[in-house]
């Protein structure tokens, strides 16, 4: 059950969209990326609102693949609502009742039901015009749910909304998706949403799939490069293995003076090129050179107060390496001015290592 | 194979077969659609305009020659009324851009009570039948009309001391009370958008109220004017009854009304086509001339500020203000007035005393030798409701070809939408030409029906309804369709629940569009209408041509009652909405 993807593509003038995609029955799935990378094409595809030129989309058993729109069983949440401006608060909630031809007093019932369920009791004659944005959302996020759709798909339902409400909104979407145990997939580019809101992560960039897994998964241990950067915070540092010790761990040379250590990581061997990564929030700064661990020279570019915490960046051979320390901060580390010369290490179990292709 | 993968598992033949089946009865629908529509444009409006075509560019033996053109172009006579129309259409646009103007910035610019009565009150010509206007015209600006009279009281005088019918004066008077709404409308609506931030940076930067008008806010509107100046010199450069009427004869003569007595008194077919074709070269040569202009000027850049709206301060501007408001309302209401209370009058002397009277109505009922009149009501509401019925349909199914793209090709459509809006441009007396060269492959029976009027009129109005609907189309966001196909909507289901409820109020404006314009055509009619098929616009203008005032006057009554009606409804849709008419 759930919804399987299997080589779906589809090609546009000058973009291409490739997704194999598995979405476990009653989870929430999130499709995350820059805007371009074909996630909400992705959607359009499982909604039939764009035919796929190949592959087959099979939803809870059914191949949906050539079924027309209205038949495919899928509740929608759009980013601008697109509630039905003709049609008071309740009439939008039954639209997809009344077309499956539910009787008058199931549907009363039925609109009831919903609105409690989003916090929305007594709203029903309202105009649609008369609603707040957070209110709209959830109106339509009512209406998505009163047919029982099979999957409920939301494009980026909360990117029209300010900060503060975005994070009900998101909180409540996830206990009325956890409660109705409804698979979803979730479309969005705003990473924080992503990983609190997701029981697996899909990383799409260009029209294909980087990494699929589950938030933490990706956020320690991403596979490609732009899955590290596009979750944010992180320093990559490319180098070549020159030692594998399954018992000791992995050696490798970042430059002619500098070696790396890390733990041991099946699959690599002596000479493989490979991008070190780890999170700036693991990062130490330093004005002298501390012993142990792995310790970098470098020069300090900058210096940025975000309230809980001190952003540093700093030159490592023309590499800028990040390092957040959290506040409140050493007297030595108040006195770090840019341009100086410090250190920059990084305990090596919060090291990970990531194939290196090309030489980007 | 495009579902290569699905189409070897036996499962998905069967689907693709229903899609396919689904697929193909969409495209069929629309095709049919399509097809009668354009079937219907062609007959009825390229193959007539092909046969005035025909007419101006073959000559007596059937080939192809530029003779007709170059006798009609070289006979002073011509000359003369092709600088006249000219001359007429240029001054008249000048006054009626200048007169919006005040009114512009007032609706834009200024709240103030009564601002919603001036408002309605410039809707009113949009869906005035030309005739009335110069019937009261002719009422009240006449030697006996009222204005005169009224001045003559007070002067204790007996000479009339406004001379102003059967002149240019009367002409360009009657075209910018006409016409000034249009450009009050376009500059308004532009006004408003425009952050009068700018004009504090003016103010700022040491400009006074004229230098920053001049430098800041009128190149900005400039777009605006153009576009108002080139609707309005169209339609006085194409204006039919008033140059008719008021114009008087030949010293005053444009070429729509030149081609209508080649066509129908000197039955020269031939130099009326020639006409019609030199016309149509010039109007589309200013549509040209109109866009390029106004894409050249236009900067609609940081447009979208609100402005806040000022409330009149000091004297001199609530005074000036004032003195528009009531000379706008006096300039409108005054002829319209003098209409109905004519109406109600009966001579009982000679010398123009007269008493209340129900005399010209008792005529118009049927038995009385005015009854010919009973019919033309009758057949003014069947033309009218049979026109609507036509262009409603014709403009909708264009409207959705168009925005949903239904053809998959942007050039074409786009091509295909601009032959289709030709109607605008193309003056109806050419129109009307057309059908008269036709009517005689068409059985009598037919061509005096007066369904060649209803078709006509369709013609005319269906371009309006295209605008109507259009606009609103437009903006239903894909989202909505998405939403209802995802709850279970079929296509036809989306139509009737989703896209029906949100363009019915277009469409009922479009409707009411339909009506008015039928209800007030002459120009094509006027060519048309047997003894059968008189219409009100067609009985007016031969009663004023009789010199039967009084009875004109009642007919006119009538007719602006029908408007008012049209009118009322009109403004309460555009209340409801918010929206703009179709042609501003």
């Amino acid at each position: 059950m759930g919804l399987i993807l299997t080589e779906i593509s589809k090609t546009f003038k000058d973009f291409k969209v490739q997704v194999d995609l598995e979405v476990n029955d009653g989870d929430l799935t999130t499709l995350l990326g820059p805007s371009g990378c074909g996630k909400t094409t992705t959607l359009q595809i499982i909604s039939g609102i764009i035919k796929p030129d190949s592959g087959s989309i099979i939803l809870n058993g059914n191949d949906i693949t050539l079924t027309d729109p209205w038949k495919r069983d899928i509740g929608i949440v759009f980013q601008d609502y697109a509630l039905f401006p003709h049609l008071k608060v309740a009439e939008n909630i039954s639209y997809g009742l009344k077309r499956k031809g539910t009787g008058k007093k199931e549907i009363t019932e039925a609109v009831r039901n919903y609105l409690k369920l989003v916090h929305l009791e007594g709203y029903g004659e309202r105009t649609i015009d008369s609603l707040s944005g957070g209110e709209k959302q959830r109106v339509a996020l009512a209406r998505a749910l009163a047919p029982k759709p099979g999957i409920l798909l939301l494009d980026e339902p909360l990117s029209a909304l300010d900060a503060s409400l975005r994070k009900n909104l998101r909180r409540e979407i996830r206990r009325i998706q956890q409660q109705l145990k409804l698979t979803t997939v979730y479309v969005t580019h705003d990473q924080e949403e992503a990983l609190t809101i997701s029981d697996s992560l899909v990383i799409m960039n260009q029209g294909g799939v980087e990494q699929h897994g589950t938030p933490p998964d990706i956020f320690n241990r991403p596979k490609t490069r732009f899955a590290a950067d596009f979750l944010g915070h992180s320093n990559l540092l490319g180098g070549k293995i020159t030692a594998v010790e399954e018992s000791s761990g992995i050696t490798v040379r970042i430059n002619d003076k500098t070696e790396i250590y890390t733990p041991y990581f099946p699959l690599f061997k002596e000479g493989d090129p490979v991008w070190i990564f780890f999170r700036s929030g693991r990062t130490e700064i330093c004005s002298y050179e501390k012993a142990g661990g792995n310790v970098l020279p470098g020069r300090l570019l900058l210096k940025e107060y975000y309230g809980t915490h001190t952003l540093f960046e700093v030159d490592i051979n023309g590499t800028i390496i990040k390092a957040e320390s959290r506040h409140p901060l050493s007297p030595e580390k108040k006195e770090l001015t840019p341009g100086q010369e410090v250190f920059v290490s990084v305990s090596g179990e919060y090291c990970y290592l990531m194939e290196r292709l090309s030489r980007i | 194979m495009k579902y290569g993968k699905t189409l070897t598992n036996g499962l998905h033949n069967g689907q693709t077969v229903l899609q396919n089946k689904h697929f193909s009865r969409k495209i069929l629908i629309r095709f049919l659609l399509l097809f009668t529509v354009l079937t219907f444009i062609l007959l009825f409006f390229y193959i007539p305009v092909f046969g005035v075509l025909k007419g101006a560019f073959l000559d007596k033996n059937g080939s192809f020659s530029l003779s007709n053109l170059r006798d009609v172009l070289t006979t002073p006579y011509n000359r003369r009324v092709i600088l006249f129309t000219f001359e007429q259409a240029v001054l008249s646009t000048f006054f009626a851009v200048l007169l919006g103007f005040p009114g512009a910035y007032i609706l834009a610019k200024v709240n103030f009570p009564g601002k919603s009565a001036v408002k309605a009150v410039s809707m009113i010509p949009f869906v005035l039948p030309s005739i009335l206007v110069v019937l009261g015209f002719v009422i009240f600006f006449g030697n006996n009309g009222y204005l005169n009279r009224a001045a003559m009281m007070i002067l204790g005088t007996d000479d009339p001391p406004f001379r102003i019918l059967y002149s240019l004066k009367a002409i360009i008077l009657a075209h910018s009370f006409y016409n000034f709404p249009i450009a009050m409308r376009i500059l308004s609506s532009l006004w408003e958008k425009m952050s009068s931030n700018q004009q504090n940076a003016a103010f700022s930067l040491g400009a006074n109220r004229e230098t920053a008008f001049f430098t800041v806010t009128l190149p900005q509107l400039m777009p605006a004017v153009l576009s108002a100046a080139g609707i309005i010199f169209l339609f006085c450069f194409s204006s039919f009854a008033v140059i008719l009427v008021l114009g008087g004869g030949p010293a005053y003569s444009t070429m729509e009304v030149e081609i209508y007595r080649l066509a129908k008194v000197s039955l020269d077919v031939r130099a009326a086509s020639s006409l019609a074709v030199i016309g149509i070269f010039f109007s589309l040569l200013f549509m040209y001339l109109t866009i390029h202009l106004q894409k050249k000027t236009s900067n609609t850049e940081d447009m979208t500020i609100a402005p806040p709206q000022e409330k009149p301060k000091g004297i001199t501007r609530p005074v000036l203000i004032t003195t528009y408001v009531v000379f706008i309302v006096f300039l409108v209401g005054a002829p319209i007035i003098s209409v109905i209370v004519k109406s109600f009058q009966m001579p009982v002397s000679r010398a123009g005393s007269e008493v209340l009277s129900l005399h010209w109505y008792q005529k118009l009922l049927p038995g009385s030798p005015g009854a010919g009149v009973t019919a033309a009501i009758r057949n003014s509401i069947i033309f009218a409701l049979s026109s609507a019925a036509i262009a409603i349909p014709v403009g909708t199914i264009l409207s959705y070809f168009s925005v949903k793209n239904w053809i998959g090709n942007r050039t074409v459509t786009s091509i295909l939408d601009s032959l289709l809006m030709l109607p605008m441009i193309v003056s109806s007396v050419m129109l009307g030409l057309g059908y008269m060269i036709l009517k005689n492959s068409f059985p009598d029976r037919f061509s005096d029906s007066g369904i060649l009027i209803i078709f006509a009129h369709s013609i005319i109005a269906y371009p309006f309804v295209i605008r109507s609907v259009t606009g609103v189309l437009r903006k239903i966001k894909p989202s909505l369709i998405h939403a209802a196909s995802s709850m279970g909507a079929s296509p036809a289901s989306v139509f009737f629940t989703i896209e029906l409820p949100l363009i019915k109020n277009a469409l009922l404006t479009g409707a009411a569009f339909a009506f008015a314009l039928s209800m007030g055509e002459l120009n094509a009619t006027i060519l048309l209408a047997g003894k059968e098929t008189t219409t009100i616009p067609v009985a007016i203008y031969r009663l004023i041509g009789s010199y039967n005032f009084y009875g004109a006057c009642a007919l006119g009554t009538v007719l602006i009652g029908i408007t008012v009606i049209t009118f009322i409804l009109l403004d309460r849709i555009s209340l409801s909405t918010g929206r703009n008419l179709p042609w501003v």
